[in-house]
C-alpha cells in the first residue's frame, strides 16, 4: 500500500475542494434564495478570469490587485443581467429560467470570443508564489496551496456573513420562507439581484484564482459548472453546509479516483454520487426540499 | 339556471371532442404535408435537415412525455437516444441492416436497461432525479468509451450500412426522409393518444402533485417507472434512424451535452405541448445550422436569440401555436 | 408585448426560411469545402488549418482558368455535425471537394462517403484505419498516420541514448490513439516501460496523474493528450508540479508552433516524436520556404503543422484538378492517384493502390531560435524520417483493399 501516493491525492482533493467550495456557494445561494438554476454560473467564472486579464494588462496592474478588482467588475454586470432577464420571469416555471441562464452562458461565452479570441492564455503565477514546496517528500505547486487556502477564507467570510450579520440573516429568511420573509419588510427583489451579483463575484473570483492553473479560455468555467451542479444536489439544494461538505465529497472522489482508476474517475464520480442520491434523495443536509 | 348549465355543458363537450378529432387530423395533415415537399421541389439539403429535424422531434417528444406531462425534469436523456444508437448501428453492421430488426434488436437492448435502472431512479424525484440521470447517462458514456472491443472507444462504431425494409435498401435522401416521417408521424399521434387517455390524466395529476395524486390512490411508482420506460424506448427509436442516418455513432451521442440539447428543444419548443417539442427541434437544427455556416460568433448569436425567444415567448414557441388554435376555435363557437 | 412578440416571431421564422434557403449558385468559381474545428477547446487546430488552406489557395492562383472559392462549414468537432455539414456542401454548395477534417470529421465521413462522392484530403487525422482497413477510394491523407509516427518513435529512441535508458511513462486521453502509442513505447526492445494512466476526457486537472507518474519513477513521459488547449494545460502542470525537471516530456505527433510559443522556455523540456511538419526544413525545400513567406505575410505568425499540412493537401487537390483537367469527381480521384508535387512537406504522392502519402516525418527537440524569424522565437530543430522507413509494405499489405 503506497501510503505516500494516497496522501498526495488526498491532498489534491482537499486544494481542488477548496477552488469548488467557492464556485459551488454561490450556485447553492442563488438556487436556494430564488430557486434559479444557474447554468451561467461557469460562464461568470471565465468572466472572471478575463477580467483578471483585462485588468493586469490593460491598465497593468499587478496579480494580487487584479484578484480584487475582477469579482468587483463582474458583480454589477451580473446585477445588470439579473435585473434584464431573470427578474421580469421570476413567476413563471422554473425551467424558464433554466433556459434563460442557458441562453446567457452562450452569450456570454459567445461575448468573451467575439473579445477576445478563441485563443488560450497562459497565466504564469504570481512571482513569489510560483514553484513547488516540499510538502511530506512530495513536490507539490506552491501556488495552489495558496490559492486554495484563499478560496477556504473567502468561503468561511461567505459562510460568516451569511450567519452573523444582517443581511445574512434576511437571506436566511428568504430561503426560509419567502412569503413569511416579504411579509415582514424584507425586500425579496432587491436582496435576489444583490445576492445574484455576489455569487456571480465568487465564481469570478474562483475563475481569476484558478487562471495559473488551468489557463484562460473561452469554456474554462464548463468543467467546474458540471462538477459544482453536483455538489450542490448532493450537498442539498438550499444547504450552505452542505455544499462545504459535498464540495469536498466530490473532489475528492475525483482525486482518489483519478489517482487509482485512471479513465473510469469521472464515472466513478458519477457512480458515487448517484448512489449518494438514491440513498438520500434530498442530499445531505437536505430539509425535505428536492424540487 | 340548471337547464341552461347542462346545455352549456353538452356543448363544451362536444367542441371539446370535436377539437381533439381536428388535432388528430392536423397531425396527419402535418405528416402528409412534410411528406409532399421533397416532390414540391423542396432543396434537397433542406430535406437533410427536416430529416434531422424529425429525428430529434421524436427524441423531444420522447422526452417531453417526461418533463413536460409526467414532471420529471432530466438531464440524461441523452441515455436512451445514444444506447438505441449503438445496439441498432452494431447489429446493422454486423447481422443484418434491416430496420425492423435492428429497431427490436435496439428496443430489447434499451428495455433489459431502462426496466431495472428505471425501477430505482424514479424514486427520487425533483433535482435528485435529473441529476441521477445525468449520472446514468455519463456512466454510459464511460462504457462507450471503454468497451473499444465492441463500440470502438471515442473513435466510434463507423460503417454502419443503409437500412433495408422488406429487402429494398432505404436510400439517404427522399427515401429515408419518407421514413422518418411516417415514423415521427405514428409517434406523435401515439404520444396524443397516450396523453388524452385515462393513463395521460393521471400523469398530469402526478405532475401538479405526487402527494395528493398518491393520496387519491393512484401508484404513483408504477406510472412513473412505465413513462420512464416508454420515454427511453422512444428515444431508441430516434436513436436508430440516427444510427442509420449517419452510417455509425460516437460516444459523443451519449454525452451531457446532447442531452442539453435535446432539453432545450423540448422547452425552447414547449413543454407538456405535443407540437411544442417538434417545433422545438426544428427551429434547434435549422438555427443552429444557419448560425454555424461561416458565421464564427455563432455562440454569441443563438445566446441572443435564445434568450430573447425565451423572455418575450413564455411557455416556448408552441406556445403561440396553440394560442392560435385555441383562438380559431373560439372564434368558431 | 403583442406586436412586439408577432414582429419577432415574423423575424424568427423569417430567419429560418432564411437560412434554408442558401444563396444563388455562380458558375464561375471553384467551390472547395472547408469542414473543420471552428469552435470550442480544438479551436487553434481548426484556425491552423483553415490558414494553411487560405495561403495554399493564393500562392496557387487559379484552377482551369477559374478563381477558387473556399466554403468553409464548422464541425463543432463532432462527428454527427460533421456528416450534416458535410452532406450540406455536397448537395447545397456543390463542393468539388472537401478538405480541413480532423480524425473525428474523417471517420465520420468514412462512412458516408460513397454517398457524398466527392474526393476527401484530410491531412489531420491520425487514425491508421483510414487508410488501412477501412479505406475508401474517395478519402485521401497527406499527413502521416499514427502507426508511421510510431516507427518514429522507435528511431527517435533509437537515436536518443537518454531516451534509451530512460524510464517511461504514458500520460494520456482515453483515445484508441493513446492506447496505441502506449503499446508502441512498449513494444520497443529493452526499454524500461513503467506505467500508463489515461485521463477522461474532459479532464482538465492532471494532478492525479501526474502523482501517478511521480509514483512509478518516470523520467521519460509520452503524452498522447488531445492537442490544443488540453495539451497545454497539461505541459503547464507538469511544469508546475516540477515534472519537467525530473523527466523528459515527448509528445507523440509534434507540438502546433503556437503553444511552442505559448510554452516559451518550458518548451525545450519537449522532444517530439514524429512532428507532422516541420517549418525549419525550408533551409532545405524551397517550396516550404515559399509557403512560410506566404503564409506569413497573410497571417503574420509562423505557419505551424497543421497548416504546413494543410498547404499540403491544397497543392496537391489543385496540381490533381489541373492535371485531369475538370472538377469531375472521379476525373479528381484518378489524378491524385498518380500525380507527385513539391508541397511544404516535401515532394509528396500517395502509395500505389492506397490512399496515404508517403510523407516524412519530423524528429528532434524545440530549442530557442538565435534570432525570430517569421514572429517565432522557439520552434523545433527537425531531422526528417522518411516514409520509406515508416510505411515500407505495400496498400494491400496494411490491409487496404480499394
Amino acid at each position: 500500500m503506497d501510503w505516500n501516493f494516497l496522501f498526495v491525492n488526498i491532498l489534491n482533493g482537499v486544494v481542488y475542494g477548496a477552488f469548488l467550495l467557492l464556485t459551488s456557494l454561490g450556485l447553492s445561494l442563488v438556487f436556494g434564495l430564488g430557486r434559479v438554476v444557474n447554468f451561467a454560473h461557469g460562464a461568470l467564472y471565465a468572466m472572471g478570469g478575463y477580467a483578471l486579464i483585462a485588468v493586469m494588462y490593460g491598465v497593468g496592474v499587478g496579480y494580487w490587485l487584479g484578484l480584487v478588482v475582477a469579482p468587483l467588475l463582474v458583480i454589477p454586470i451580473a446585477m445588470a443581467i439579473e435585473r434584464a432577464t431573470i427578474r421580469p420571469i421570476r413567476q413563471r416555471p422554473d425551467v424558464d429560467t433554466l433556459l434563460v441562464t442557458f441562453g446567457l452562458s452562450s452569450m456570454i461565452v459567445g461575448g468573451i470570443e467575439y473579445v477576445w479570441g478563441t485563443g488560450t492564455k497562459l497565466l504564469p503565477p504570481p512571482a513569489p508564489f510560483a514553484g513547488t514546496v516540499d510538502v511530506l517528500g512530495n513536490q507539490y505547486p506552491l501556488y495552489r496551496l495558496v490559492a486554495a487556502i484563499v478560496s477556504l477564507l473567502v468561503s468561511a467570510g461567505v459562510l460568516a456573513v451569511i450567519q452573523f450579520t444582517p443581511i445574512g440573516l434576511r437571506i436566511r429568511a428568504i430561503t426560509d420562507d419567502p412569503g413569511m420573509a416579504e411579509a415582514l419588510g424584507v425586500n425579496r427583489k432587491r436582496l435576489l439581484t444583490l445576492v445574484f451579483g455576489c455569487a456571480a463575484g465568487l465564481a469570478a473570483l474562483a475563475g481569476a484564482l484558478g487562471a495559473p492553473i488551468f489557463a484562460i479560455h473561452p469554456e474554462m468555467g464548463m468543467n467546474i459548472l458540471i462538477d459544482s451542479f453536483l455538489v450542490v444536489v448532493l450537498g442539498g439544494l438550499g444547504s450552505l453546509t452542505g455544499s462545504v461538505i459535498g464540495a469536498f465529497f466530490v473532489s475528492l472522489t475525483k482525486s482518489i479516483g483519478g489517482g487509482y482508476f485512471a479513465e473510469w474517475s469521472t464515472a466513478f464520480l458519477f457512480l458515487v454520487v448517484a448512489m449518494a442520491l438514491i440513498l438520500r434523495p434530498t442530499g445531505i443536509f437536505g430539509r425535505g426540499r428536492v424540487a | 339556471m340548471a337547464t341552461e348549465a347542462l346545455a352549456g355543458r353538452a356543448i363544451a363537450m362536444k367542441t371539446e371532442a370535436r377539437r381533439r378529432q381536428a388535432t388528430a387530423l392536423l397531425i396527419v395533415a402535418g405528416a402528409v404535408l412534410l411528406a409532399l415537399l421533397p416532390f414540391a421541389g423542396v432543396r434537397s439539403f433542406t430535406i437533410t435537415l427536416l430529416t434531422e429535424a424529425l429525428i430529434f422531434a421524436i427524441w423531444a417528444m420522447s422526452l417531453d412525455l417526461m418533463t413536460g406531462y409526467t414532471g420529471m425534469l432530466t438531464f440524461g436523456h441523452a441515455a436512451g437516444f445514444g444506447l438505441g444508437g449503438y445496439a441498432a448501428g452494431y447489429f446493422a453492421r454486423e447481422v443484418t441492416a434491416d430496420f425492423v430488426a435492428s429497431l427490436l434488436v435496439a428496443e430489447l437492448v434499451i428495455l433489459s436497461v431502462a426496466v431495472p435502472i428505471g425501477f430505482v431512479a424514479i424514486r427520487l424525484s425533483g433535482a435528485a432525479f435529473a441529476i441521477v440521470s445525468l449520472c446514468i447517462a455519463q456512466v454510459f458514456f464511460q462504457i462507450a468509451v471503454a468497451w473499444r472491443s465492441v463500440t470502438e472507444g471515442m473513435d466510434g462504431l463507423v460503417g454502419v450500412p443503409l437500412p433495408t425494409v422488406l429487402g429494398r435498401t432505404i436510400n439517404v435522401g427522399t427515401e429515408f426522409y419518407l421514413l422518418t416521417v411516417l415514423i415521427a408521424g405514428a409517434v406523435c399521434l401515439g404520444l396524443r393518444q397516450l396523453v388524452i387517455s385515462p393513463f395521460g390524466r393521471t400523469l398530469g395529476a402526478i405532475r401538479v402533485n405526487e402527494d395528493r395524486a398518491a393520496a387519491i390512490g393512484i401508484n404513483v411508482r408504477l406510472h412513473k417507472w412505465l413513462v420512464f420506460v416508454m420515454s427511453w424506448a422512444i428515444a431508441g427509436v430516434g436513436g436508430t434512424l440516427m444510427v442509420f442516418m449517419k452510417a455509425g455513432t460516437t460516444p459523443m451521442s451519449l454525452y451531457w451535452i446532447e442531452s442539453g440539447n435535446v432539453l432545450i428543444m423540448a422547452i425552447f419548443g414547449g413543454l407538456g405541448t405535443l407540437f411544442g417539442p417538434v417545433v422545438g427541434a426544428v427551429s434547434f437544427v435549422f438555427l443552429r445550422d444557419a448560425l454555424t455556416t461561416g458565421f464564427e460568433v455563432w455562440q454569441l448569436a443563438f445566446g441572443v436569440v435564445f434568450v430573447i425567444v425565451v423572455l418575450v415567448f413564455p411557455s416556448g414557441l408552441a406556445g403561440i401555436v396553440s394560442r392560435v388554435w385555441m383562438l380559431l376555435w373560439r372564434a368558431r363557437s | 408585448m403583442r406586436g412586439l412578440q408577432s414582429a419577432l416571431f415574423t423575424g424568427f421564422v423569417s430567419l429560418l426560411c432564411l437560412s434554408a434557403g442558401g444563396s444563388a449558385v455562380a458558375q464561375e468559381p471553384i467551390k472547395v469545402g472547408v469542414l473543420t474545428i471552428r469552435s470550442g477547446p480544438a479551436k487553434p487546430i481548426g484556425d491552423d488549418i483553415l490558414a494553411g488552406i487560405e495561403t495554399a489557395t493564393k500562392m496557387y492562383g487559379r484552377v482551369l482558368n477559374r478563381p477558387i472559392e473556399l466554403v468553409v462549414e464548422e464541425s463543432l468537432f463532432n462527428a454527427q455535425a460533421a456528416v450534416t455539414k458535410a452532406t450540406k456542401l455536397v448537395q447545397q454548395n456543390q463542393v468539388a471537394s472537401i478538405l480541413g477534417t480532423s480524425t473525428i470529421e474523417t471517420l465520420a465521413l468514412l462512412s458516408v462517403a460513397d454517398r457524398l462522392r466527392v474526393p476527401i484530403v484530410t491531412s489531420n487525422s491520425g487514425s491508421a484505419a483510414i487508410t488501412r482497413e477501412r479505406c475508401n477510394r474517395w478519402v485521401f491523407r497527406t499527413n502521416a498516420e499514427d502507426l508511421m509516427s510510431v516507427e518514429s518513435l522507435r528511431e527517435l529512441v533509437e537515436k536518443t541514448p537518454r531516451l534509451q535508458q530512460a524510464k517511461w511513462f504514458t500520460i494520456g486521453h482515453d483515445y484508441p490513439w493513446s492506447r496505441l502509442v502506449a503499446s508502441s513505447v512498449k513494444g520497443v526492445q529493452d526499454l524500461q516501460y513503467v506505467g500508463e494512466t489515461f485521463a477522461p476526457l474532459d479532464t482538465t486537472d492532471w494532478a492525479p496523474f501526474i502523482a501517478r507518474a511521480r509514483a512509478a519513477g518516470a523520467t521519460a513521459v509520452i503524452m498522447p493528450v488531445t492537442l490544443g488547449v488540453p495539451l497545454l494545460q497539461f505541459i503547464q502542470q507538469a511544469n508546475e508540479f516540477g515534472l519537467t525537471g525530473t523527466a523528459v516530456l515527448v509528445s507523440p505527433i509534434g507540438l502546433p508552433d503556437w503553444l511552442v510559443e505559448k510554452l516559451g522556455s518550458t518548451s525545450t523540456n519537449v522532444i517530439s516524436a514524429g512532428s507532422w511538419a516541420a517549418w525549419r526544413y525550408e533551409e532545405a525545400w524551397p517550396t516550404t520556404k515559399e509557403f512560410n513567406q506566404a503564409f506569413y505575410a497573410m497571417h503574420g505568425r509562423v505557419a505551424g503543422m497543421q497548416s504546413l499540412q494543410s498547404g499540403s493537401a491544397t497543392l496537391m487537390l489543385y496540381n490533381a484538378m489541373t492535371k485531369a483537367g475538370s472538377v469531375d469527381p472521379e476525373a479528381i480521384v484518378e489524378a491524385l492517384e498518380t500525380i507527385e508535387v513539391n508541397t511544404p512537406v516535401g515532394s509528396l504522392k500517395f502509395q500505389p493502390n492506397g490512399r496515404q502519402a508517403l510523407v516524412s516525418l519530423f524528429l528532434g527537440p524545440y530549442e530557442k531560435l538565435d534570432s525570430p524569424r517569421y514572429g517565432a522565437t522557439y520552434a523545433q530543430r527537425a531531422d526528417p524520417f522518411p516514409a520509406s522507413k515508416s510505411l515500407p509494405k505495400s496498400a494491400a499489405e496494411y490491409g487496404c483493399k480499394l
